[in-house]
């Protein structure tokens, strides 16, 4: 019983860090041109692509110095809201094993009776659930 | 013992009566009343009208009753005349021959013999006196095929021979007949007292006696040895007859004359009399029927009075129906019905007797018949409707009178109320009306709650951990990025929540959340026993 208490304090703190979890695992696939994010699948290495977003000023070139840091900025910015949206639409799709703290797809993750995990660790413990995907 | 079991009685019909009477009970009390009522007056309304309700039938039963009477005397009287003449006729025929061969001469041998002739005659008044008398007819007639002066013009015409008559054809002096002598010798009108008809004549004229001539020459034999001919007028008279004619014959085959029986229209209209009915006067008619049309011309009419029946035409059928038939004439319509008559020597004509009554006096009867009909029930749907008007204020009065009780503040339990339904109405007011218990719910809202409570206990851990999401106000689309699950894990999750909370939607769960924070009754949705696996935020 005291061991279980112990699993429980170390589960604290877990949803509050779990966008910089998923953040971790967030590739950046993007060029010059667009921004687009990826996330593999811990369990089965399926990767998810998130939707391309086209940079506002892609093919336009700077003609001054001025323009060419003004763009870099813009760059930043829009870059940073598309990660996030990346980050929001990643969310939705990937669960994280509250056993192994993996992020799974939903063709790895099941549904348990008491609490839901990928499916590598509902075989390693021996619970029964049925897949999400 | 007697007294203690009237004060038993009278207490059981005290307690029946003090009983609350139910609005449906009364109600089929004053429903019964009003249709055994209606049903009552109808009965006596339909046995006192219910004859004329089938006046086209009643009429045609009328006629057919008529029909059925005249067929059968007419053909009785057509036997009764057929055997008297055959009858006459042997008789007639054995004492020519025997006359003849007495003398040793032939029938023709007998032209321009006045002496033979009238011992001929002689022979033939005494057959033909007693064929009146035992007959019923209006007259008969013998000739023999001779004359007595083949040297005046027509003379192939002129018979010699007797035709007697009666004087009064009226039925009621059948018995004792007096006769007179329409055709034949004066010597026998004066050996036998008889009087002369005022168109007497010396000798017959075979001329309207149609196929006479075909006798004489020897052709136009009947099967049936007599003939009858349709109606003719006798010669210089203002009277139309019917004769039955039948011919005699020596061994030789030579034609000897011939002999039968006059039927009267006069003694007709007498023996068949318009009989009087409801509808109008029915009459009587027999007459050869050519192409469906009665002919009228040819045959003969009971007493016309009433019917502006002219006998001197033909009647066709224009309509038929179930019951009767419709017939036109020149002058009007008639209902009637018709049933053919054998007539043997009729010549293969075919004959009918049939009963007619003027159809205007029919029309005019029905129609009486129907609007009287029509007063009827509209004098019964009037007594109905104000019957019902005045029942159903009666069945209204003590219930608007209780309604007036429930506004003046009666209360239930007063026993002023006479309907059980309104007593009970008003106690359901007044319970109404009274404000809630501190901390009560209504029945209602505490059963569905703690249905909503026991089923969310059915939830598997997993399930309340996302159940619980929506119980701290969190929205679907928050919880995957708080749970760190898929969306599609949300999903799934809610579809074995809703299936178990018994719920269809998720605006429908929120429904039922909202109702048990209204009720500050959330707490009964928290499940201390269920692990809390994971770290969920505060009400937002």
């Amino acid at each position: 019983m005291c061991c279980f208490s112990e699993i429980l304090e170390s589960w604290k703190g877990v949803g509050q860090t779990v966008q910089r979890v998923l953040q971790d695992i967030l590739t950046d696939c993007s060029t010059e041109d667009k921004f687009e994010f990826s996330i593999v699948c811990e369990e089965c290495g399926k990767v998810w692509k998130s939707k391309a977003i086209a940079f506002s000023k892609a093919r336009i070139h700077p003609v001054t110095e001025g323009k060419k840091v003004v763009y870099a900025a813009l760059y930043q910015r829009e870059k940073k809201e598309a990660h996030l949206k990346a980050l929001k639409a990643g969310e939705k799709l990937f669960s994280r094993c509250p056993i192994c703290h993996r992020w799974v797809c939903d063709d790895c993750f099941m549904v348990c009776e008491d609490l839901d995990m990928c499916k590598q660790c509902a075989e390693r413990l021996n619970e029964k659930g049925s897949i999400v995907g | 013992m007697a007294n203690n079991m009237l004060k038993e009685f009278g207490k059981i019909l005290h307690l029946a009566l003090d009983r609350k009477v139910t609005l449906h009970r009364k109600l089929m009390m004053y429903l019964l009343c009003l249709i055994m009522a209606a049903l009552g007056i109808l009965l006596l309304l339909l046995t006192a009208i219910g004859g004329p309700l089938k006046a086209e039938s009643q009429i045609a039963q009328v006629m057919e009753n008529q029909l059925h009477t005249t067929y059968n005397k007419v053909s009785e009287e057509m036997e009764t005349y057929t055997g008297y003449s055959l009858q006459l006729s042997r008789e007639l025929e054995q004492d020519i021959k025997n006359f003849l061969d007495e003398k040793g001469i032939s029938v023709s041998d007998l032209n321009n013999q006045p002496e033979a002739l009238l011992e001929v005659q002689k022979m033939m008044y005494s057959e033909l006196n007693t064929t009146i008398r035992l007959g019923r007819s209006s007259g008969v007639f013998a000739l023999v095929n001779a004359t007595v002066n083949t040297q005046i013009s027509e003379a192939d015409k002129s018979r010699s021979g007797v035709y007697l008559r009666l004087i009064n054809v009226s039925s009621n002096v059948i018995l004792s007949p007096e006769t007179i002598l329409f055709r034949g010798n004066t010597e026998i009108a004066r050996e036998n007292g008889l009087e002369l008809h005022n168109r007497w004549n010396m000798e017959l004229n075979t001329e309207g006696l149609l196929g006479y001539q075909e006798l004489e020459t020897g052709l136009g034999q009947s099967e049936s040895g007599y003939y009858w001919i349709s109606r003719m007028n006798l010669k210089n008279t203002w009277e139309d007859v019917i004769l039955l004619l039948v011919p005699m014959y020596a061994d030789s085959g030579e034609f000897l004359g011939a002999c039968g029986i006059e039927l009267n229209d006069v003694h007709f209209s007498l023996e068949y009399p318009a009989t009087a009915s409801s509808y109008g006067s029915m009459v009587t008619v027999i007459a050869p029927v050519e192409n469906g049309n009665l002919r009228l011309d040819q045959g003969m009419a009971g007493n016309t009075e009433g019917t502006w029946l002219d006998t001197a035409e033909s009647l066709s059928i224009i309509e038929k129906n179930v019951y009767y038939s419709t017939y036109r004439s020149t002058k009007c319509d008639y209902y009637g019905i018709q049933m053919p008559l054998e007539i043997p020597g009729s010549g293969g004509q075919e004959w009918a007797v049939a009963v007619l009554i003027p159809r205007e006096n029919c029309d005019q009867y029905i129609l009486r018949n129907r609007v009287g009909i029509m007063g009827v029930i509209l004098g019964f749907v009037l007594i109905m409707i104000a019957l019902a008007w005045l029942l159903s204020k009666k069945f209204v009065r003590p219930i608007l009178q209780s309604f007036q009780d429930i506004r003046d503040g009666q209360q239930a339990g007063d026993s002023k109320f006479k309907f059980a339904e309104l007593e009970e109405f008003c106690g359901w007011l007044s319970e109404r009306e009274k404000p809630p218990e501190a901390d009560e719910l209504p029945p209602n809202m505490a059963e569905l709650f703690e249905h909503f409570a026991r089923n969310v206990k059915t939830l598997t851990n997993a399930e309340y951990n996302i159940f619980r999401y929506y119980m701290n106000g969190y929205e679907v689309a928050q919880i995957p990025t708080e749970a760190c699950v898929s969306m599609s894990t949300v999903k799934k999750h809610n579809g074995n929540i809703y299936r178990k909370l018994e719920i269809s939607s998720n605006e429908e769960l929120m429904m039922y959340l909202d109702l048990f924070r209204r009720c500050d009754c959330i707490e009964k949705l928290q499940l201390d026993e269920k692990a809390d696996v994971s770290e969920v935020g505060t009400t937002k």
